[in-house]
């Protein structure tokens, strides 16, 4: 993204809406992107605060385009086939089956928050709950940029780009779960950024959370609030292929 | 896809919060949820007092995004909508189930609020999602009045910037709160900012 030199009025009103603080105001009473802060979310274009449309898009070459696709909130991603960062993971599980009984999933919103991230700093918590022996979920873009899913590393080339936020996915037996926690404490101690962690578990017939007990046994914070798939979903497709 | 997952706030503000996202798995029943996705749309109009449609309502986005869908003849295969109390949901969540919607309902808001609403319509929880909070370098984060606003747009498209912003023109009375809702909802393309709940706590913030 760049502002136009030439159409700002250097008014300031875009500063606020830049989720990087890459806007800054220049001695030239001009505002200008900073290239290196700059998420390419084009929150700021969306936003259409400038009255003198003085956002311009520029072309995005790989890995700066990474920037793009994980910051931007509707682009689809080529590997998940959906908007934004993650996948469908709990929300079509009761038609995919993705997580069963005893499995448990994670989602580690690296960067939110609001404070972004490099990829280097995704790397070091994907090693170190790769260290736990879990499964990265395939089709999440970022396991896509894995050079091995057994360590998590990421391709070298990636690792200086920086991203409003995104998802390391992942799913372990329940009973390694409380490990990957205390993995995911202990490297946050080591990073520069934040984190959010979701934790995913199926539910019993009766609708129990056998992981709310180990939580409450084992002192482990949880939101009052979170997520709930209520059971409602059918595949439909393979009928209506066969004509039923 | 986690952006209605670690919403903050107060228990008593959280109660006026809910998002109930409806979505097809690709390739196993999304061969039909365009019609199902715009009728349960219309039901939400409904049930949420929005129709017949106001002309400032919150159903613009929602009515903007189905009609770009519609022109580009692309697939449709999720929507997500915000309530701001657990009856209407309640409400909500028993058409789905009595509509035999077929797709993936999930429903993001207090645990208590949304099991107890379940429990009426005669359903289970299927698959839960805990928030076990933000690990890391916290000390990064901003004050928890700002983080109870900038949550509701879980892509944080919402800065903190623009909310101390925003709140600082309502207390010196140059917007009010629900106007300072509004420019910030405008910015969450998701659609899953509730506005509702934004205006009370910038009332509150405005207070203190």
């Amino acid at each position: 993204m760049r502002i136009n030199q030439r159409k700002c009025i250097g008014c300031r009103l875009c500063v606020p809406y830049c989720p990087g603080l890459a806007i800054k105001y220049t001695s030239d009473s001009k505002c200008v992107v900073d290239e290196d802060r700059c998420f390419e979310c084009y929150a700021c274009l969306r936003s259409k605060i400038c009255s003198e449309e003085a956002f311009e898009t520029t072309p995005l070459e790989w890995p700066r385009e990474l920037r793009h696709l994980f910051s931007s909130v509707v682009t689809q991603h080529e590997v998940s086939k959906i908007a934004g960062r993650g996948t469908e993971e709990m929300k079509t599980n009761d038609v995919t089956d993705r997580f069963r009984v005893g499995d448990v999933g994670f989602t580690i919103d690296v960067g939110r928050p609001g404070i972004g991230t490099t990829l280097q700093e995704v790397e070091k918590i994907a090693m170190a709950v790769a260290k736990k022996g879990v499964e990265f979920e395939p089709v999440n873009p970022l396991t896509e940029l894995m050079v091995d899913v057994k360590t998590g590393k990421l391709r070298d080339d990636v690792k200086n780009e920086r991203v409003l936020s995104c998802i390391i996915e992942f799913k372990v037996n329940q009973n390694k779960a409380l490990e990957v926690i205390r993995a995911l404490e202990d490297v946050g101690k080591q990073v520069s950024t934040v984190f959010s962690v979701g934790c995913i578990c199926r539910a019993q017939a009766d609708g129990t959370i056998p992981m709310k007990k180990i939580f409450d046994d084992e002192g482990v914070f949880y939101r009052p609030n979170g997520k709930t798939n209520i059971g409602l979903g059918r595949p439909s497709n393979f009928s209506q292929e066969v004509g039923k | 896809m986690t952006h209605t997952l670690h919403r903050c706030g107060s228990i008593d503000s959280l109660s006026k919060d809910y998002v109930v996202l409806i979505m097809a798995a690709r390739g196993i029943n999304d061969a039909k949820a365009r019609s199902k996705l715009i009728s349960a749309y219309q039901e939400y109009l409904i049930i949420t007092r929005h129709w017949p449609l106001r002309p400032r309502g919150p159903w613009r986005l929602v009515l903007s995004v189905l009609h770009r869908i519609a022109r580009r003849g692309a697939p449709l295969y999720m929507l997500q909508f915000v309530f701001d109390n657990a009856e209407d949901l309640t409400t909500y969540l028993r058409f789905l189930k009595e509509n035999n919607i077929g797709l993936s309902v999930t429903v993001s808001g207090l645990f208590d609020k949304v099991n107890a609403g379940l429990e009426q319509i005669g359903l289970v929880p299927h698959t839960v999602q805990f928030s076990l909070g933000v690990f890391g370098k916290t000390e990064r984060l901003p004050d928890q009045g700002v983080l109870d606003l900038t949550t509701m747009c879980g892509h944080h498209i919402i800065t903190s910037g623009l909310v101390l912003k925003l709140t600082n023109d309502v207390v010196k009375n140059r917007l009010t709160p629900e106007k300072a809702a509004r420019i910030m909802s405008k910015q969450c393309t998701c659609g899953v900012f509730n506005e509702a709940r934004a205006s009370e706590l910038l009332k509150a913030g405005a207070h203190r």
